[in-house]
């Protein structure tokens, strides 16, 4: 039994909540390291964008509220609340204004894994889908944590498995079952489920898609316009192993495709150069497309420690944040 | 392409060697599931080019390494620049030389095509070796079995000679002796520079022996060694006409030859060149050179006259040219003697029936020696005298017991006699057609009947010196007489359904022909059209003419005639090739004496056509056989085969390298990881 504490957060914002106790059974999920959930829950978890949430949080809200964070001056119409008056201001100038406060709530994260066959390659101890279950787990933990509520949809032909959001702690148990349920298996056809999500997912919510993004990328272009037309927060781990970046293959192989397809006997010297080709010319248009659609993407060779990967990920959130 | 070692091509399975080898590499890859199929699918339908065959190339040079290291042990044979050969075990090897004068042609370092052939055959056959050799001599003579190759090339066979050729006699020659003696697997080497003259393409010999050599049991090849390159530039003489004159001017007796000669240019050189020949005159040992404008490719010198002894009565001569590519044809030699009269004796019971057969041998053919026809009928055969009777027309019943004899005596002394037959067959005072010399006219056979075929090379029928054939297939029979002989007649023209048209008895001496249609215009148009009518008389006239002269002068053959007849054997030369085998006088050029009678033997007329065989034609004339060409030229003595194992082996070599170059281990082109984070 490992309990952890989160610390009150900074940014001078006043917290209502009391500090989240939440207690993991870590026995049997091999997925999670307490060491890593430890270190990473020091960082918050913060969206880009304004969140639609029920209860107070720490992301911004489209709404004007009560918190301490100053966001504009408006004129006094009759009816406003006399206390939210600026007496200072009218001392200056004669004139009734109004002060207004940004709202604070919370969010809610979906975590799309991709489960198709894919996935189950790796060639670094472990394979790409084991990566992506660590990561949804301890995002999943620093959000309920925080107060956010947490979805899950596996994906792989369809939507294998649909865990609605909720920010109960005892939720995580939930996730972590269909997590540690999840094989990866069949073609993938996450852009049909992403232009899914995108629809029955409520507005305003962090979409975080944990996939090798096998799919054309001209596909992946209509999925991520509808999911930010809808006003989500769009976050992309691409994850890729690094025999598949490197391709670093010396004798003639029969390459059996895990999604089902059919075998190819390649010798990589020889095609090689034109596989790296290929590979460059899809991540220069997987690049342009999140450029153009702002998904915040995060390519991710599976041999880095996935807890270097979320920091990286958390403190770039942080310090957005923070800039903004 | 063929084999020393043939048995060694049994290894030629090994090839599939290299490709077993790559198919169990091929089993034996690593198998790697993928999740990134789509870069793999699309980067394998990127590989084009070379990077696409350079397995297949890889392969194919592991192939080529053993096919060229089993072609080379198998050692292979090439000829010139085709690849040709024999190899194998071979029993029996036939030689067929061309020797005619064409085949003289010299090349450079004066090396001729005869003497180019015989050295190249010598180092092929050497080099393939054979259990039985075999040459057959051009002129149409028997194969002859030789001890050796070496006993071979030196046969008389493969000498020059001034005859033509008979490719067709000698193939069929070649293929008697086969068959007669069912040698093993044969080869048949051939080395002609595919004149026409000599190959007779169009004779119907070529099929007959075709056919007869896809029916013998054994395996027989043929080998064409070809030189159909001809001569650049060469001249050739010919006496078209030697003839004493004998005039009285001043009361004074004078002797003079008139010579007639055509000399013929050949080659390269414009047709409207324009050159000065010296033309160098023999006779009888004294020389006289002529001058002879020569323009154009052809120029006749007509009538030369040359001064004789009073006394001289007959002689003999040569005119000669200077020497040039070849010199077979530079030479050419006469006869003269006083000539013979010209009388023919025309037996006819319808005179008016007969009058063609009168104006056929009245006229000669230079217009100027004009015969004394005497026309008798039947009833004055009792005054029949044929003393000094150049040829016989005979269109009456045929000669009966009284007349047979007198008849018989002109032919055994050279005479030639043509039988037409008559409108009725059978005489009053006969019971039944009369015989002769085991001949006799049957019935009229009254129906219109065309000409099948007839033999235009040779005899009364052959086709003119410019090669155009005698229009015979046009005359228009309404009828012919059937002839039935107890001896076998030798056709010269025969009718549809077989009947002959033109049959000649053979005879020791003199000619005997039985025509089965009159000239009478109401059976045949022999009289309407002419031309063959004319032709075979005028021909059988100088035959008899030849016969009553003391001079012959005749082309080089060793047909019967040439031979047996004249029995060349007793022939005293008196000019010529002084290499001329006795045996062989009559296809050598020169001046004989047998006895009183003078000899000149020239080469053909034909052998001055330079028109040759077209190579679509030669290789129609073995259709169907095993055969293989290769062309060379005078004074080339390339061997026409030879071993080319080094060829496979430098090929296997040069293979193993480019194997080599194309499995050098090239560095794949990796890339890190970091690079694309």
């Amino acid at each position: 039994m490992v309990s952890v504490h989160p610390g009150v957060r900074d940014h001078g914002r006043v917290r209502s909540k009391e500090p989240v106790r939440v207690a993991i059974e870590t026995q049997s999920r091999s997925f999670l390291e307490p060491e890593v959930l430890a270190q990473l829950s020091a960082l918050p978890l913060l969206s880009r964008k304004p969140m639609l949430g029920n209860v107070s949080g720490r992301h911004a809200s489209p709404h004007r509220g009560a918190s301490v964070e100053f966001a504009e001056y408006r004129k006094y119409v009759p009816g406003d609340d006399l206390r939210r008056l600026d007496w200072r201001a009218y001392g200056r100038s004669d004139r009734f204004y109004i002060k207004e406060f940004e709202a604070d709530t919370n969010l809610r994260m979906v975590l799309v894994v991709d489960t198709s066959g894919s996935m189950d390659f790796g060639s670094v101890g472990l394979s790409k889908l084991e990566y992506a279950r660590r990561l949804a787990a301890a995002l999943s933990y620093i959000a309920v944590q925080q107060g956010d509520a947490v979805g899950l949809a596996c994906v792989a032909a369809g939507i294998l498995r649909s865990i609605p959001a909720r920010r109960n702690p005892a939720h995580l148990s939930t996730l972590y079952d269909s997590l540690e349920e999840a094989k990866p298996q069949g073609e993938t056809g996450i852009v049909e489920v992403l232009h899914e999500l995108a629809e029955t997912v409520r507005q305003r919510a962090l979409i975080v898609v944990l996939s090798d993004l096998f799919v054309e990328p001209d596909a992946l272009r209509s999925c991520f316009e509808h999911l930010r037309f809808r006003k989500h927060d769009v976050t992309t781990f691409h994850l890729l192993d690094p025999e598949e970046l490197s391709f670093a293959f010396q004798r003639p192989t029969r390459f059996l495709d895990l999604e089902g397809g059919t075998a190819v006997f390649a010798d990589p010297v020889e095609i090689a150069e034109r596989y790296h080709r290929v590979l460059d010319d899809y991540l220069e248009s997987l690049r342009r497309i999140v450029l153009e659609t702002a998904v915040d993407y995060r390519r991710v060779s599976i041999d880095t420690a996935y807890a270097t990967t979320l920091t990286d990920f958390l403190v770039d959130r942080a310090h957005r944040r923070s800039a903004r | 392409m063929s084999f020393l070692q043939p048995l060694m091509l049994v290894a030629l399975p090994l090839i599939a060697l290299p490709i077993l080898i790559h198919l169990i590499n091929q089993w034996r890859y690593q198998s790697k599931p993928w999740g990134a199929m789509m870069f793999l699918l699309a980067a394998n339908r990127m590989n084009r080019g070379f990077a696409r065959i350079r397995q297949w190339l890889i392969l194919a040079m592991r192939t080529l390494v053993v096919a060229g290291l089993i072609f080379a042990v198998a050692r292979p044979l090439a000829s010139g620049l085709l690849g040709l050969g024999a190899g194998g075990q071979v029993d029996t090897t036939v030689i067929l030389m061309d020797r005619s004068p064409s085949m003289q042609v010299q090349g450079p370092g004066g090396l001729t095509k005869l003497d180019t052939g015989r050295r190249q055959l010598a180092g092929a056959l050497d080099k393939l070796g054979s259990k039985h050799w075999v040459t057959v001599d051009a002129a149409g003579g028997e194969a002859v079995a030789h001890e050796s190759l070496e006993a071979a090339l030196l046969s008389p066979a493969l000498t020059a000679s001034s005859a033509t050729s008979d490719l067709a006699g000698m193939l069929q020659a070649a293929l008697e002796y086969l068959k007669n003696n069912q040698p093993g697997p044969t080869e048949v080497w051939i080395c002609s520079d595919l004149r026409q003259r000599d190959w007779n393409a169009d004779s119907g010999t070529w099929s007959l022996a075709r056919d007869g050599f896809k029916n013998l049991p054994q395996s027989v090849r043929f080998h064409l060694l070809a030189y159909p390159d001809a001569a650049r530039e060469n001249l050739a003489v010919r006496v078209t006409q030697a003839r004493r004159e004998s005039t009285v001017e001043d009361g004074v007796e004078r002797n003079a030859l008139l010579l007639s000669l055509q000399l013929t240019r050949g080659g390269d050189v414009p047709a409207d060149a324009a050159a000065s020949i010296p033309v160098q005159i023999e006779i009888e040992g004294n020389r006289t050179e002529i001058p002879v404008e020569l323009s154009g490719l052809q120029t006749d010198v007509r009538n030369l006259r040359i001064p004789l002894p009073r006394q001289q009565e007959s002689g003999w001569g040569t005119v000669s040219l200077p020497a040039d590519q070849n010199n077979a044809d530079n030479d050419y030699y006469f006869v003269f003697a006083k000539e013979a009269v010209r009388r023919i004796v025309v037996v006819s019971d319808d005179r008016q029936a007969s009058r063609a057969l009168e104006l056929a041998a009245a006229v000669s053919a230079d217009g100027e020696k004009n015969a004394a026809v005497e026309v008798i009928s039947p009833q004055e055969l009792d005054s029949l005298v044929l003393d000094d009777t150049a040829l016989l027309l005979w269109q009456t019943t045929l000669p009966d017991q009284q007349t047979a004899p007198a008849v018989e005596k002109y032919i055994n002394e050279g005479g030639q006699v043509i039988f037409f037959p008559p409108a009725l067959l059978v005489s009053a005072n006969q019971a039944a057609t009369q015989e002769f010399m085991g001949v006799r006219w049957n019935d009229w056979q009254n129906s219109k009947v065309l000409v099948d075929s007839w033999r235009g090379d040779q005899d009364l029928l052959a086709a003119t010196r410019s090669g155009v054939g005698l229009p015979v297939g046009q005359l228009q029979l309404s009828g012919y007489a059937r002839l039935s002989s107890t001896t076998e007649l030798s056709s010269l023209a025969s009718l549809t359904g077989g009947a002959p048209l033109l049959t000649k008895l053979p005879t020791a001496h003199g000619g005997v022909y039985f025509c089965s249609v009159s000239v009478d215009p109401k059976v045949s148009s022999l009289a309407e059209s002419g031309v063959v009518l004319y032709v075979a008389v005028q021909r059988a006239i100088e035959q008899g003419q030849e016969a009553l002269g003391n001079i012959t002068m005749r082309a080089a053959t060793a047909s019967e005639q040439g031979v047996n007849e004249q029995n060349a054997a007793q022939w005293r030369q008196l000019a010529g090739s002084a290499e001329a085998l006795s045996t062989e006088l009559s296809v050598h050029a020169g001046v004989y004496q047998q006895g009183d009678r003078l000899f000149a033997i020239n080469r053909t007329t034909a052998e001055d056509r330079r028109d040759q065989v077209p190579d679509q034609r030669v290789e129609q004339l073995f259709a169907g056989l095993p055969f293989a060409r290769v062309d060379g030229s005078a004074g080339d003595l390339t061997g026409i085969l030879r071993e080319v194992w080094r060829v496979f082996l430098m090929g296997m070599i040069l293979a193993m390298l480019l194997e080599a170059l194309l499995c050098l281990p090239r560095r794949a082109a990796v890339r890190p990881v970091a690079s694309r984070m």
